[in-house]
């Protein structure tokens, strides 16, 4: 069968998948697409299609879970949170459904304008590659001290970098004489699960259990839509304006570019700079969601494919979280030594099969959320019940961590997700911070005490 | 089923319920939920390392063991939805244009002013009235002096 079948099918699979798992609200992004994308390429998948698999994912949800953000007035995941104000302006007016298509129809701007821009940027990029990969544990750990730094926990983050470096290692030794073997896959998803094992572990405390105890269920207010468009298949240059379409597509592009930036934070940046020059409630939120749904995809998918491309090692906040399967998957990608997609595949390879994906996605994702959003958020909201998904990714990071390293990987994951959830609670230390001290702790722990 | 429903009902009655990432759950369920999942993914695994050794690939034991191990899981959350109903209240919204009134006083815009930068904005103008709210907006107009 040909690569381009391949991953053909498997940007099927994850546009698929994660339209589905988009409509669930509030998902965590790393919690998610770390396990998912980790089964895919211990499945054995070839990395043309890991990648095609993960563009089209990570498209497709964004696209999907811009339906609970706009119908629902709950942010889809954490990267919608900025745009909840404009959304639920839009709501409370009676028009969740346009809140919905200019979002949507921004995000598919987004992404093709993205995809070419972080090519080529980090085709230009990747003549420094040699300095990063040789200077790599220096460079996590200001990375890392950098990242603490802007993270919730601010202070707190920076004081805990080395005794968490020092966890990691004091778990890397014990497991390493247990099994003679470096572990990795573990560690990552304990950081990765952490903040939804912490909340479990919380309920499970009668001290700690009150700040998650709730009096009645949640409730959620369903918009009404109606469809303004003939055919299955909209035209997003038809559901944007030509201004919201021209400043799409330069903040988009912009946003490409700065890649070491937090999607969020660029996205909140990106919307208050467009926002403040329109006027008119109506025209400022569809014009603010428009770009701001726009900024998170370009941002994403920057800071994925661009230190693939350039340096085959983790230096951006989405490839510290939703991405690090892309670069670190022992034994079938290592970091150090670099053999992951970096070298596996070419600048070229990577704008194909992004294409592939990011299409995939769009022709799949798009008119669904377009044409079903409403029926769809009433079928989740009334049958998938949390606990049933809560369970799933639990089962999955088990699943995992035991492929790894039978019950050793399980404690250890668990452990991490203990320490690090309860770190990313309460002190607000981000699982950036935390993916960061772990890929630098080799180093610190070889400064301060030469092992 | 009996069972699970009587735990409900209790649970609606004790009006006990826990937050986890972001929704509201029965924490008795989750438990529950949690370790079927967990041991249909491992007894799906052990499935894979004990019936592949037999047929396939020895390199490819571990990538199809997890493929049992995620049937498993599948399996499970099937079941699990069947059997925990999710805790959540679902309001259909009708927006009338009393609400929309009510609305643009609780947003603080002013409706007259908003009404006329639409009706100034060829583009936007045209896009409300193909989504048909045009109508109903310029129906409140004056409406704030009222």
């Amino acid at each position: 069968m040909s690569i381009y079948l391949i991953a053909l099918l498997f940007a099927l699979l994850g546009a698929a998948i994660f339209t589905v798992i988009g409509l669930i609200s509030g998902t965590d992004e790393t919690a998610i697409m770390v396990p998912i994308t980790l089964l895919v390429i211990l499945l054995g998948a070839p990395p043309e299609g890991v990648f095609a698999f993960f563009m089209a994912g990570v498209l497709a949800k964004h696209l999907t879970h811009a339906v609970p953000t706009a119908l629902l007035g709950i942010p889809g995941d954490t990267t919608a949170v900025p745009l909840i104000d404009h959304a639920n302006t839009l709501r409370r007016l009676g028009m969740p459904h346009v809140a919905l298509r200019k979002m949507i129809s921004g995000g598919v701007i987004g992404a093709f304008i993205a995809l070419p821009t972080a090519v080529l940027l980090g085709q230009f990029l990747g003549q420094f590659a040699d300095f990063f990969k040789s200077s790599s544990g220096i460079i996590f750990t200001l990375a890392a001290i950098l990242i603490a730094f802007f993270s919730k926990g601010k202070w707190a983050s920076l004081l805990i970098i080395i005794p968490f470096a020092f966890f990691i290692k004091a778990l890397d030794s014990v497991s390493f004489a247990m099994l003679d073997k470096h572990l990795s896959i573990t560690f990552f998803l304990g950081i990765a699960i952490g903040p939804m094992f912490c909340n479990i572990l919380m309920a499970a405390s009668p001290v700690a259990k009150n700040d998650l105890t709730r009096s009645k269920q949640n409730q959620y207010n369903l918009a009404p839509e109606t469809k303004s468009w003939k055919g299955y298949f909209p035209n997003p240059f038809k559901i944007l304006s030509k201004r919201q379409t021209i400043f799409t597509s330069i903040t988009t592009f912009l946003s490409s570019l700065t890649f070491v930036f937090s999607p969020v934070g660029m996205t909140s940046l990106m919307g208050e700079i467009v926002g403040s020059r329109t006027k008119g409630a109506y025209k400022k939120s569809t014009t603010s969601l428009t770009v701001m749904n726009g900024v998170t995809e370009s941002t994403y998918i920057a800071e994925a494919i661009i230190p693939l491309i350039a340096f085959g090692i983790p230096l951006s906040p989405v490839a510290l979280g939703p991405a690090s399967p892309l670069f670190n998957a022992p034994p079938i990608f290592t970091v150090d030594p670099v053999n992951n997609l970096h070298t596996l595949m070419s600048s070229w390879d990577f704008f194909i099969f992004g294409l592939i994906g990011i299409s995939v996605a769009a022709l799949i994702a798009y008119p669904f959320a377009m044409n079903y959003a409403r029926k769809a958020s009433v079928l989740v909201l009334k049958y998938i019940s949390q606990e049933a998904i809560v369970a799933m990714f639990i089962g999955l990071a088990f699943l995992l961590a035991y492929n790894e390293a039978q019950l050793v990987g399980v404690v250890l994951t668990f452990t991490v997700a203990t320490v690090g959830g309860l770190l990313n609670r309460i002190l607000g230390v981000g699982a950036g911070v935390q993916f960061m001290v772990f890929y630098a702790s080799s180093w610190i722990m070889l400064q301060l005490f030469g092992i | 089923m009996a069972n699970t429903q009587h735990n409900e009902q209790k649970n609606v009655d004790e009006k006990k319920f826990i937050e986890i990432l972001g929704d509201t759950v029965s924490g008795n369920q989750l438990i529950i939920s949690i370790i079927l999942s967990v041991v249909a993914s491992f007894l799906g695994y052990q499935l894979g390392q004990w019936v592949f050794p037999k047929i396939a690939d020895p390199q490819m034991i571990n990538s199809y063991s997890l493929l049992t191990g995620i049937a498993g899981i599948l399996i499970v959350v099937v079941i699990n939805t069947i059997l925990f109903k999710p805790k959540r209240i679902l309001v259909e919204d009708e927006t009338s244009s009393h609400s929309l009134k009510e609305a643009f006083e609780d947003l603080q815009i002013d409706i007259d002013e908003e009404i006329r930068l639409i009706e100034e904005d060829p583009v936007t103008k045209k896009e409300l009235e193909d989504f048909g709210i045009l109508s109903s907006l310029q129906g409140l107009k004056g409406a704030d002096k009222k």
